[in-house]
C-alpha cells in the first residue's frame, strides 16, 4: 500500500495495531459503559425506528425499493449502535521481570570439620569458585542472592564468601533458616533455593523431622513453606573419625528399685573392626558397660541401658563412649541426663520378737496403707519351754531367714523395724553390722521397745547401738532397765516442732493434744541421748544418769540414714484404749505415718522444695528454678526467708578442686503464693547442686536438686553429614539433590511468574472519520432512494 | 520374695539353742489377757477354759499372756484394754442397746470377739439365734459368713484342716469381717468345752468323736485363733504361703457331721 493510502486509512480508521506476540497483545474493549436500562431504551428506539420505516415504505411502488430503503435504514441504525457502544482496541506491550535465585550456605562450626588438608568450608569455597561461570550465567537472567546461615541468617555475596564464611555460628538451624528466607521473600518471585550444607541441623525443627537416618517427609513437608524448589548440595562424608553420643532417651523420673532404661543413640564415623565401649554412670559411679563391635559402613547404634535406681532424689546419669585416640573431637563422647527417682511403694521389714498388741496394731496400720509393701517376721514360738511345740511339721512355723534378709535383701527395704526383738537367738548377731551400714548408707531404722528391746535385748555395745539415737547401758539384770509404771510422755522443745510429733497442725493444738493422749505403760530405760540424737518425747519423772530427762522417743541422722527409738511397747494404747476413752485413734496412724515419712525422708513431707524446669542445659542458657515453701500445715508460706546455695561439684578432670565450690548464694523471700522464682545463669559448665534452706518453727529445712550445665557445642553432637535430610528437603520441594562434585549445570529453576505492562494504548474505533462518512453516505443514499420512489 | 528367703536360717522352733529370755511385755497392760464377756444370762458356761488356754499359749507360743482371765461387761471402759474377748453361752441372751453400742465401737476399734456355742449335745439354737441377732444389730449390713478352709486362721500357728471342739457338729467357723480382718469369729463346736477343767484339774468333758486327739486339735485351733487376733493375716504374706505350700504335702479330711 502506498504511503498516501496508508495515511488515508489511518485518517479514516485510526492507527492500526500490530499482531499479537509474546510481549505484545491487543484486544477489543467497549468504552460505552451503559447500564441495562439505557440499552433497553436504545433497543426499543431501534425497534420503533424500524417499525416506522416499514410503515412509511409500505406504499412504495416496488418490493425492491422497499427492501433497499429498509436495508439502508438498518445500516444507519447499525452505525448509530456502533457509536453508542464506543468500541476501541486496547494495545498492550509487556516486559518480563527477573526472579531471584537464593544461595543458602551453612556457616556453622561443623563446617570447619574435616581433615587437615581440607575441611567442609574449604570444599564449599572451592565448589563456588569452580562454578563461577554458572553463577555469572545465572546472574544474567536472575538476581542471585547469597546467605550464610547457622542459628541466624546473614546476607553475603558469593564472590566474598572466603571473607564472610567463618564457620563461627554455634548452631545450624536448617529448616528455620529456610523458613526465614521464605518469609523474607514471600512477596517476591523466587526461582529456586540452592542449599549447601553438611546437613547437621540442630534446631528444634531439624530434630523434629530427622532422627538420624530417618526423615519424616510428611512432617518436613508441613514445616517447609517455600514454594520454590530447594536444590541441595551435599558435601559427602569427609575422611575423619569420630564417635558421639547423639541423644539420650529416658523418662524424667523413675521409681526406686524398679528397673528403668536409658536409650542412647551413638554415631560412629570412620571406624570399623573395633569395639565400641559405652558406659552408664550414675553420679560418676559406673553402673553398666556395653561393648558393641563396630560394623563396616554402619554409623548409627542404639544401646539400651537397663538399671535399677537405688536412691531417692534427682541423680545425674551419664552415658560415655570411650574415646579413641584419633577422634576428631571427644567433647561429644559423653551426654548427661537427670532422672528424679521416687518411691512407688515403701518397703517395710517388720521383725517382731513375739506377738503382742503393739505388734498387731503396728502391722494393721502398715498393711492397710496402699503405699506400703510390708514384710513381717514374728517369732511365734516359745523356744524356752520344754512343753512347747515338738513337731514343727504340724505347724506353720517357718525358719527365720536371717541370711537372706540381712545379706541379700537388706538394701531393698526403705525401713527396718525391730519391734521388741532380741537378736541373739536368731542368727542375727553376725548381721547387726549390716543393719548399721544400711542405715549409714541411707536406710531407715526404727527400734520399738519392750522387754526384748534395747539394753534388755542385749544391744549394748553391738554394731547396731552405733546408729541408735540413745546410748544403751550395759546389760546386768533386765529389771533395772525397765520401768513398768504408767506415764504420759512430755514433748521436748524439739518435739514441739518436729514432724514426727506433730499430731495437730497448729502448735498450741498440738501441745493440747499431747496432754490428752492416753498414758503409756512401761519404758525401756537408757543412758540418755547418743551423740547426734534428739529427744522428741521424754519421761515426765525419770532421769538418766546425768540428770537429763529419760528419752521416750528419740531420733538421729546417722550418715545418710535416719534412726528412731520408741522406748515403750504400749503405743497400741493410742488405738483401742483411745477409742474407749472417746479419743481419736487416727492420731496413732498419724504418729506412725509421721515416723515413717520422716525416717525415709519422704519428699512430700518437705516444707521447702526446689525444682529446675530443665535439669540439663547448655552453658549460657538460663535455668529457671522453682522454689516453694510451705507452712507446717502445708499451706503456701508467704514472705518466707529462703537461702539458695548453688555448689559446683568438683570436676573429676580437675585436680585442683577437691570439694564443692560455692557458685552462687542468694537470699530471698517467697511471694504470697509461697514461691520464689529464681533464674540461675552459670558462667561455668559442670554439675551443680542447688540447695534451698529455710527455718520453720526453729527447724532448719533443706531441699536440693541437681543441674547439669554442659559446654558441649551443639555442632559437635554429631559430626557426620546428614545427606538424607538434605535430599529429603529437595524431594518435598521439587528440587534436586546433588553432591558437591556435580556442579550447578541445568538446575531446574522456576521461570519468572511476574510480567509487567510496559505500555498501554487505547485506539477508539467509533470516533474516526470513517464512521462519520459511512453514516453520511447511508443517510444520503436512503434519502435519494426514497426521493426516487416518491416517498419524500 | 525369692524362695531363697527361706533357705538359710535356723528353725524358729526346736532347733534354737542358747539362752533365751521369756518374751514379755514391759507392763501387764500390754500382755494378752483373755476376757470373758459378761451379759445378762448364763455367760460363764466355761469358767476355766480361758486360764487353760492361757497356760497352753504360754507353753507353746511366745505370746506374753496373763494366766488369770478376767470377766468384763460391754459397758465397762475396761473392755477397751482387752482386745481379745470370748463370749460363751448355751441359751438365749440379749445385750442392751448401750452394751451393743459399746461392743460395736470396741469391734470397730480393733477388738476381737470369739463366740463359742457351748450347747451340750448340739449347738444351742437359742444361743445361735441370739448370736445372729446380736451380729445383725451390731452390723446391720453384714452377716456371719463361713470361713473357708484356706483361711489363714487355720495356719496362723498350727496347720489345721478343719475346726474342732468338744464336739464337731459344725465343721466350719463363721466370721464377720471389719476392714479386711475377722473381727467376730463364731464356733458352734463348744471349742472352750474341749479344755474346760474341773476343780480337781481333770478334763470336765469328754471330747467326741475324736477323743484326746480331737482335744489337741481343739487346743491348736484356739491357739490359732489367738495368734490370728494378735498377728492378723501375717501368715498370709506370700513368703509364708510359698513356704507352707512347699513343705506340707499331707491333708486330713474333716469327720462327717453326725446327724442328731
Amino acid at each position: 500500500m502506498s504511503e498516501f493510502g496508508q495515511q488515508l486509512r489511518e485518517f479514516l480508521t485510526g492507527t492500526a495495531v500490530g499482531d499479537d506476540t509474546a510481549n505484545h497483545t491487543s484486544q477489543w474493549v467497549q468504552l460505552g459503559d451503559w447500564g441495562l436500562w439505557h440499552q433497553v431504551v436504545v433497543a426499543i428506539l431501534i425497534m420503533l425506528t424500524l417499525a416506522l420505516t416499514i410503515w412509511n415504505v409500505r406504499k412504495a411502488p416496488s418490493l425492491w425499493g422497499r427492501l433497499v430503503v429498509i436495508t439502508l435504514r438498518i445500516g444507519v441504525l447499525v452505525v448509530l449502535l456502533f457509536t453508542f457502544y464506543q468500541p476501541a482496541q486496547l494495545e498492550e506491550t509487556h516486559t518480563e521481570s527477573t526472579n531471584s535465585i537464593l544461595f543458602l550456605i551453612d556457616d556453622s562450626e561443623s563446617m570447619n570439620l574435616g581433615n587437615k588438608h581440607k575441611n567442609r568450608r574449604d570444599a564449599v569455597l572451592s565448589f563456588l569458585q569452580n562454578q563461577r561461570e554458572n553463577l555469572r550465567a545465572l546472574e544474567e537472567k536472575n538476581v542471585v542472592e547469597t546467605y550464610l546461615f547457622g542459628s541466624e541468617l546473614k546476607n553475603s555475596d558469593w564472590r566474598k564468601l572466603d571473607q564472610d564464611m567463618t564457620g563461627a555460628q554455634q548452631q545450624s538451624h536448617i529448616l528455620k533458616s529456610l523458613a526465614s528466607l521464605s518469609q523474607q521473600y514471600r512477596n517476591q518471585d523466587v526461582g529456586g533455593i540452592v542449599l549447601i550444607s553438611d546437613g547437621i541441623g540442630n534446631g528444634a525443627d531439624d530434630y523434629a523431622v530427622s532422627t538420624g537416618s530417618d526423615v519424616d517427609l510428611a512432617d518436613l513437608s508441613a514445616r517447609l513453606n517455600t514454594k520454590a524448589p530447594v536444590h541441595t548440595i551435599t558435601l559427602g562424608q569427609q575422611a575423619f573419625r569420630d564417635i558421639s553420643v547423639h541423644t539420650l532417651r529416658t523418662a524424667s523420673f523413675a521409681f526406686k528399685r524398679n528397673t528403668t532404661a536409658i536409650e542412647a543413640d551413638i554415631r560412629v564415623y570412620g571406624y570399623d573392626q573395633r569395639e565400641l565401649v559405652v558406659e552408664l554412670l550414675e553420679e560418676e559411679r559406673l553402673v553398666r558397660t556395653m561393648k558393641v563391635p563396630i560394623e563396616a559402613g554402619r554409623t548409627e547404634y542404639t544401646l539400651s541401658f537397663d538399671f535399677t535406681p537405688e536412691h531417692i532424689g534427682d541423680h545425674v546419669y551419664a552415658v560415655r563412649a570411650k574415646a579413641f585416640s584419633d577422634e576428631i573431637t571427644t567433647e561429644n563422647n559423653e551426654r548427661h541426663v537427670v532422672i528424679g527417682v521416687a518411691r512407688d511403694k515403701i518397703r517395710v521389714l517388720q521383725i517382731g520378737g513375739h506377738p503382742s498388741w503393739d505388734v498387731r496394731f503396728l502391722r494393721n496400720h502398715l498393711r492397710e496403707k496402699p503405699g506400703i509393701q510390708l514384710i513381717s517376721f514374728f517369732i511365734l514360738v516359745n523356744t524356752n519351754s520344754t512343753l512347747g511345740v515338738t513337731n514343727t511339721a504340724e505347724t506353720a512355723l517357718i525358719p527365720f531367714p536371717a541370711e537372706e534378709l540381712f545379706v541379700n535383701e537388706l538394701p531393698g527395704f526403705d525401713l527396718i523395724v525391730f519391734q521388741d526383738f532380741n537378736y541373739g537367738p536368731f542368727s542375727t548377731p553376725q548381721h547387726l553390722h549390716r543393719v548399721r551400714d544400711y542405715v549409714k548408707n541411707g536406710g531407715a531404722f526404727l527400734m520399738v521397745g519392750g522387754r526384748l528391746a534395747m539394753t534388755a535385748g542385749g544391744y549394748h555395745e553391738t554394731e547396731l547401738a552405733d546408729v541408735l539415737p540413745v546410748d544403751l547401758t550395759p546389760t546386768h539384770d533386765n529389771d533395772p532397765m525397765l520401768d513398768t509404771a504408767l506415764f504420759a510422755p512430755s514433748l521436748t522443745p524439739n518435739g514441739e516442732s518436729h514432724t514426727i510429733t506433730r499430731l495437730r497442725s497448729a502448735a498450741a493444738d498440738n501441745r493440747s493434744q499431747w496432754s490428752q493422749m492416753p498414758q503409756w505403760e512401761g519404758l525401756n530405760k537408757t543412758a540418755g541421748l547418743a551423740n547426734g540424737g534428739r529427744a522428741l518425747l521424754t519421761h515426765p519423772k525419770l532421769r538418766t544418769g546425768n540428770g537429763q530427762p529419760m528419752p521416750v522417743l528419740a531420733v538421729a541422722e546417722v550418715g545418710h540414714g535416719r534412726t528412731a527409738v520408741v522406748a515403750s511397747d504400749s503405743l497400741w494404747r493410742w488405738k483401742l484404749p483411745m477409742v474407749g476413752a472417746g479419743g481419736d485413734d487416727t492420731l496413732y496412724d498419724t504418729f506412725i505415718s509421721n515416723i515413717i515419712r520422716w525416717l525415709i525422708r519422704d519428699p512430700e513431707l518437705s516444707l521447702i522444695r526446689v525444682a529446675a524446669t530443665h535439669n540439663v542445659r547448655s552453658l549460657g542458657e538460663p535455668i529457671p528454678l522453682e522454689i516453694r515453701a510451705f507452712t507446717p500445715d502445708y499451706k503456701p508460706a508467704a514472705n518466707q526467708p529462703i537461702t539458695l546455695r548453688i555448689l559446683r561439684r568438683p570436676n573429676t578432670g580437675e585436680s585442683t578442686e577437691q570439694s564443692p565450690v560455692l557458685a552462687e548464694e542468694k537470699h530471698g523471700r517467697t511471694d504470697k503464693h509461697g514461691r520464689w522464682p529464681y533464674v540461675f545463669e552459670s558462667t561455668r559448665s559442670g554439675i551443680f547442686d542447688a540447695e534451698v534452706h529455710t527455718l520453720v518453727d526453729g527447724r532448719q529445712l533443706v531441699d536440693k536438686t541437681v543441674i547439669v550445665v554442659n559446654d558441649e557445642r551443639p555442632e559437635m553432637r554429631v559430626t557426620g553429614s546428614n545427606n538424607r535430610l538434605l535430599s529429603a528437603i529437595s524431594e518435598v520441594t521439587g528440587g534436586q539433590s546433588r553432591s558437591i562434585g556435580e556442579g550447578l549445570d541445568d538446575l531446574s529453576l522456576r521461570p519468572p511468574r511476574v510480567t509487567e505492562v510496559s505500555s498501554r494504548k487505547m485506539h477508539e474505533r467509533w470516533n474516526v472519520p470513517a464512521v462519520f462518512v459511512l453514516a453520511c453516505l447511508l443517510f444520503g443514499l436512503e434519502w435519494f432512494v426514497r426521493h426516487r420512489m416518491g416517498l419524500v | 520374695m525369692k524362695p531363697l528367703l527361706y533357705v538359710i536360717s535356723l528353725l524358729v522352733s526346736g532347733l534354737l539353742v542358747g539362752p533365751i529370755r521369756p518374751a514379755m511385755a514391759i507392763g501387764d497392760g500390754s500382755k494378752l489377757r483373755i476376757a470373758q464377756l459378761q451379759y445378762s444370762g448364763n455367760w460363764n458356761t466355761r469358767s476355766t477354759a480361758a486360764s487353760v488356754l492361757a497356760q497352753e499359749l504360754r507353753f507353746r507360743t511366745s505370746i506374753d499372756v496373763q494366766l488369770k482371765s478376767t470377766a468384763v461387761s460391754a459397758t465397762e471402759k475396761r473392755l477397751f484394754e482387752l482386745p481379745f474377748t470370748v463370749l460363751t453361752g448355751s441359751g438365749r441372751f440379749r445385750l442392751s442397746p448401750r452394751e451393743q453400742k459399746q461392743l460395736r465401737k470396741w469391734v470397730q476399734g480393733g477388738g476381737f470377739l470369739f463366740i463359742d456355742n457351748t450347747g451340750r449335745t448340739d449347738p444351742s439354737p437359742a444361743f445361735d439365734q441370739s448370736v445372729r441377732a446380736l451380729v445383725k444389730s451390731l452390723f446391720p449390713n453384714q452377716e456371719l459368713t463361713r470361713i473357708p478352709p484356706q483361711h489363714v486362721v487355720y495356719r496362723t500357728f498350727y496347720v489345721l484342716d478343719f475346726p474342732s471342739g468338744r464336739v464337731i457338729r459344725r465343721p466350719f467357723l463363721e466370721g464377720l469381717f471389719v476392714e479386711g480382718r475377722i473381727a467376730i469369729l463364731y464356733s458352734q463346736n463348744d471349742l472352750t468345752g474341749a479344755f474346760e477343767r474341773d476343780r480337781l484339774g481333770d478334763w470336765r468333758f469328754d471330747v467326741v468323736p475324736g477323743g484326746e486327739e480331737q482335744r489337741e486339735k481343739a487346743k491348736r485351733l484356739a491357739i490359732n485363733i489367738v495368734q490370728y487376733a494378735m498377728c492378723l493375716n501375717y501368715k498370709d504374706d506370700q513368703v509364708h504361703l510359698d513356704h507352707l505350700l512347699h513343705e506340707r504335702r499331707w491333708r486330713t479330711p474333716p469327720p462327717q457331721p453326725t446327724t442328731p
